[in-house]
């Protein structure tokens, strides 16, 4: 680890908790269907922002968690966020320097991408289509995308403070 | 892991998240998924994992029963004795028909001697509240704040006030998880309660429909006939209401009628629910004979994420299914046949 990361190792993992408990908690009934995939977003912020925490194997790690935590097979949420931290450490030298409406566009061709990885694990438990509210999930995660990233980078550079 | 960027200029090195790395890890998750699709050869490790989410359950479902405490406390007066007059009215209908129930029951009690059925099947309920949390909004689950330490066991079923809810698919120590009769992997055998048609009514991932296909045209069903659960293959309890047909229409093959049928269960995320456990208990009279067989012991095999577990009767032993299906056989299909319901 470099000197530049290891100060807000907790905020890291106070990131991937959060994101844990967040996937748990549900919205309020008809909007159920609107929760984002928090910790997709948590993935593609720590691979955009600190890539030696976020390697592919710690992103299989937390979506190992999820796939406890909320049923589903073992490796589902693991494979997503796979190809999440995959695509991001991909292009990352460019989208590192995307303007924010740019950048948030790039999240919501991420969180679609990610619902389509999602169609065809469906499709081979033979579960059924969803219905149209499915894809609304990746639009909410791109609104809140730039208020995420503020708030992990005022909590890191605070730590980072506290730390110097 | 990939821990080879390090501190290195990133923008200049994308290697150690190469193609065969993010290969491997996509081969181990698929690896992971299908062996715990097809076989049961991970439950161990799952439900040992499993009991360690308890308290993040427990965290995560606080914002909503928060939410749920705060309108109670400022809930608007009017609302409160408005609701308050509803359920005194519900109240007072479930009585009258519990009375009408009485008589009912005692002279089934008197055919059942006449009959000298040696068991009878005494519902036992267990009260449970329901962790508000949303585990995947896209998959129909809801996780019981009560475990096998309360006696909740896997197939079990789940009923409210209004009908049957679903059935639990997983125990730990201190919740469990029950699956919807609206996923599109559930399955329950009903029968028209006016006709004494069966059918099975499968999940669709709408929370407002179930689906009833291959009934035959000329089948005795109209729009607005309660389904009550049949009791075949023993997961489900005989005679507790299912839904209401909405709706009804050819299949696709046009050789079948498709019934759509609205379940009867509110099948909200929170509140409480009934986990039901099924007892044979002896009548005295009968104390002779052989014991009753403890067939249920076996029935646990239902897990997450297996489709159509219900609609086979695998679970009980042979003679334990054809003595239920013996008990149900008598509002047998009989029915005038009539023309296709269209």
């Amino acid at each position: 680890m470099s000197l530049r990361d290891r100060g807000p190792g907790l905020v890291f993992w106070g990131s991937v908790v959060a994101g844990l408990l967040l996937s748990l908690i549900a919205w309020p009934e008809p909007y159920g269907a609107f929760r984002p995939f928090w910790l997709g977003l948590v993935v593609i912020y720590w691979a955009l922002e600190s890539p030696a925490r976020m390697g592919l194997g710690v992103a299989f790690a937390i979506g190992l968690a999820g796939d406890f935590l909320t049923g589903s097979l073992l490796g589902e949420h693991a494979l997503r966020l796979v190809v999440l931290a995959f695509i991001v450490l991909r292009i990352r030298p460019r989208m590192r320097f995307f303007p924010m409406l740019q950048q948030s566009l790039a999240v919501l061709a991420l969180l679609v991408n990610d619902r389509v990885v999602m169609l065809m694990l469906r499709a081979f438990t033979g579960e059924g289509l969803p219905d149209w509210l499915f894809w609304v999930g990746p639009i909410i995660g791109m609104l809140l995308w730039p208020w995420l990233f503020l708030l992990v980078d005022v909590a890191r550079a605070r730590a980072r403070a506290r730390e110097a | 892991m990939a821990a080879s960027t390090g501190d290195a200029p990133a923008l200049f090195t994308p290697e150690g998240h190469g193609t065969p790395r993010v290969a491997a890890w996509l081969l181990l998750a698929i690896v992971l998924m299908v062996v715990d699709h097809r076989t049961g050869a991970l439950d161990q490790l799952r439900s040992r994992v499993a009991a360690l989410a308890d308290p993040l359950y427990r965290i995560a479902a606080t914002p909503a029963r928060a939410a749920r405490v705060a309108r109670d406390a400022v809930g608007d007066r009017r609302d409160l004795m408005a609701e308050n007059e509803r359920l005194r009215q519900a109240l007072l209908l479930a009585e009258a028909r519990l009375g009408r129930y009485a008589a009912v029951a005692e002279q089934n009690a008197r055919l059942r001697e006449l009959l000298d059925v040696r068991e009878r099947h005494r519902l036992e309920g267990r009260l449970a509240e329901l962790i508000d949390i949303d585990l995947d909004p896209f998959r129909h689950r809801l996780v019981l704040g009560v475990g096998r330490d309360g006696g909740i066991e896997p197939g079990q079923a789940v009923i409210d006030g209004r009908g049957v809810m679903g059935q639990v698919i997983a125990a730990e120590a201190r919740h469990a998880t029950m699956l919807l009769l609206t996923d599109p992997g559930h399955a329950i055998p009903v029968t028209v309660l006016r006709s004494g048609l069966r059918a099975i009514a499968y999940g669709t991932g709408a929370t407002d429909a179930l689906r009833l296909p291959h009934i035959p045209f000329g089948a005795d069903v109209r729009v607005g006939d309660a389904l009550v659960s049949s009791g075949i293959g023993g997961r489900f309890p005989p005679g507790l209401p299912v839904g209401t047909i909405r709706e009804l229409k050819p299949d696709d093959t046009g050789t079948f009628v498709e019934a759509i049928a609205l379940p009867a269960a509110g099948l909200a995320r929170s509140g409480e629910v009934l986990v039901l456990r099924e007892e044979r208990e002896s009548l005295p009279e009968a104390a002779h004979g052989p014991a009753p067989d403890p067939g249920e012991a076996t029935g646990h095999d239902v897990r997450s994420g297996r489709p159509r577990e219900d609609a086979s009767p695998p679970a009980r032993t042979a003679a334990t299914t054809a003595r239920e299906a013996a008990r149900e056989a008598a509002p047998a299909p009989v029915a005038p046949q009539r023309s296709a319901p269209r």
